[in-house]
């Protein structure tokens, strides 16, 4: 794998007396997948957050390309090649599917037509395409859920956060959508992934961090993450431990 | 199906400009004129509200300054008329970016507090500084011409029009508004800057009222700051977008016509009743929000929509041929013991 593409040092961010997220640090290379898991209201999301503009970091440094980007808006993020999806997804509901990934790929195609053509290649391929003219609201959950994926990909990034995409699906859906996120690896995209479901994590990740309370626990390999004591302990309790 | 809606107005276009030709009633065209005046009033009110979900609260306001702009040059300065017009529209443009650019951070409610508070303000600048005349308002020289007004008015609207459809419905413009109306930190994740998209919506919705208020100056030839500044302009533009349909073009357009119509019918036949009128506005609001939440044009096309479903025949249809079987059974065949 060659250079990094994103570097996290010692990042914080604190609300009030609150450590969010406590002094994590490591690098993603570029076209590595990483998981990013740990126990809820380990500050997994806000680490997404603070990665992706929508909260500057109280401390530390984030590099993206070799640049500082720490305190950057997510409009200048986005533009600059870094795509992410919501937890809770935030599709148009009043726009039709194809308006949704259209809008996203105004980023990139500043005029309407290109952008539209580019909105369809983003619905063969995320499989949507038969659904374009739907309203975003009438999708399934899976649907949406796509759709966020969609929506980011059409950005056209080298970084793509991905927020728990598998969350709420059931096993065919939840195959379906590891299968895109692993063509998307294919594409030499790097991937930071959140995901309570450890069956995606373990398949799809080239390596883990672990947060807990805010601090990172562990990194490294999946399969020597899930042996590792503290994550067992974290995740289990004492006594499993 | 949409350009199909849209095709329909050229015709209506050219009906329009052929009007003063074929019939010569001042009065008429009064009502004529006045009518455009408030499409063109409830159009650029839900450039900011139906599109890019932002109630303005004080749109009387960039009427007001356009207004001002024409009586203050014309009478003060000597200027031409021709010459304030251009000049009351970016005036009110100005003002829509001063405002625009600290109150649009705000959110919901409080941008539209904001704009009903600054809108107050303006009004009691006019009512207290000499310039303007105070509350005795200004008095233009007349220029009787109904048929000139009444190009000049639908000119500015009808090019706002087709501006405004180019931009919402065309341009990738529309899209990034209606992005920000829906979903404003979703739309941020897309490379979208929310703040710069609104303020161009703020903007492009108050410059052609400063064009309006300019013409209307010169029209009616007496401006004071209840009839240019009044809350009054601001509430009627909103009950009209509101009956016809956020977020739609036509929508307001047609909320205009029923309004105004209904609001000249009163006046000329039940004067007396003064009062009623605002009673029956208010109620007409209500009842709309409640039971036609997308207005009249938004409620017609969503039957349409539906309509259209039924026949292709999407997931509905085992639903209609049901029923359809359950009543014919009884109908058609005798009954089989």
């Amino acid at each position: 794998m060659s250079e990094a593409i994103l570097k996290i040092q010692d990042v914080v961010k604190t609300f009030g007396g609150l450590h969010a997220v406590n002094g994590i640090s490591f690098d993603l290379a570029e076209g590595e997948v990483m998981g990013l898991i740990g126990p809820n209201g380990a500050g997994k999301t806000t680490l997404f957050n603070v990665i992706s503009g929508y909260y500057a970091p109280t401390k530390g440094r984030i590099q993206f390309k070799g640049r500082d980007i720490g305190g950057l808006t997510p409009y200048r993020l986005a533009s600059i090649g870094i795509g992410r999806t919501f937890q809770v997804v935030k599709p148009f509901p009043g726009l039709s599917v194809l308006e949704n990934v259209t809008i996203a790929g105004l980023c990139r195609h500043p005029k309407r037509k290109a952008a539209e053509k580019h909105a369809w290649k983003i619905l063969e391929f995320t499989g949507l395409a038969d659904q374009a003219s739907k309203s975003a609201a009438n999708l399934t959950l899976a649907g949406r859920k796509r759709l966020e994926i969609g929506k980011a990909m059409a950005l056209e990034p080298s970084l793509l956060l991905l927020d728990e995409v598998v969350a709420g699906l059931n096993p065919t859906e939840a195959d379906k959508t590891i299968e895109l996120i692993l063509k998307i690896k294919g594409f030499g995209i790097s991937i930071l992934i959140v995901e309570h479901i450890m069956r995606v994590i373990m398949n799809i990740s080239d390596r883990v961090v672990v947060l807990n309370f805010g601090e990172q626990l562990a990194l490294g390999k999946p399969a020597d993450v899930a042996q590792d004591p503290m994550v067992i302990q974290a995740y289990l309790g004492e006594e499993a431990a | 199906m949409r350009p199909n809606v849209y095709l329909w107005l050229i015709p209506l276009l050219l009906i329009l400009v052929a009007l003063p030709l074929v019939f010569d009633s001042p009065f008429m065209l009064r009502i004529v004129t006045e009518t455009i005046m408030w499409i063109g009033l409830a159009i650029t009110w839900d450039l900011l509200a139906g599109y890019t979900g932002y109630l303005n609260f004080g749109h009387a306001m960039f009427f007001g300054v356009g207004a001002y702009t024409t009586a203050i040059l014309m009478k003060h300065a000597g200027w031409a008329f021709i010459l304030t017009v251009p000049l009351g529209g970016l005036l009110a443009g100005l003002l829509a970016l001063v405002i625009g650019v600290p109150t649009l951070r705000l959110k919901g409610a409080y941008f539209a507090i904001g704009t009903w508070a600054l809108a107050l303000a303006i009004q009691q600048l006019a009512l207290i500084l000499d310039i303007t005349g105070g509350p005795d308002g200004m008095r233009l020289p007349p220029f009787l011409n109904p048929a000139y007004f009444y190009f000049w008015m639908l000119g500015v609207v009808a090019g706002t029009f087709a501006l405004y459809w180019v931009l919402l419905e065309r341009a990738p413009f529309g899209l990034k508004v209606r992005a920000i109306r829906e979903d404003q930190e979703g739309a941020m994740a897309l490379g979208i800057n929310p703040t710069t998209v609104k303020v161009q919506a703020f903007v492009l919705s108050a410059i052609p009222v400063g064009l309006m208020g300019s013409i209307y100056a010169y029209w009616i030839t007496f401006i004071d700051p209840l009839s240019a500044l009044g809350d009054i302009l601001t509430d009627q533009a909103v009950v009209m977008a509101v009956v016809g349909g956020l977020g739609t073009l036509i929508g307001p357009a047609i909320g205009a016509v029923i309004v105004f119509a209904f609001k000249t019918m009163f006046w000329a036949y039940l004067s007396d009743y003064q009062v009623l009128y605002l009673i029956i506005l208010g109620a007409a609001i209500a009842l709309t929000v409640v039971f036609l939440p997308n207005g009249l044009w938004g409620t017609f096309m969503g039957y349409r929509e539906a309509s259209r479903t039924f026949k292709n025949g999407l997931s509905i249809r085992p639903r209609i041929d049901e029923t359809a079987d359950t009543e014919k059974a009884p109908k058609g065949e005798p009954d089989h013991v």
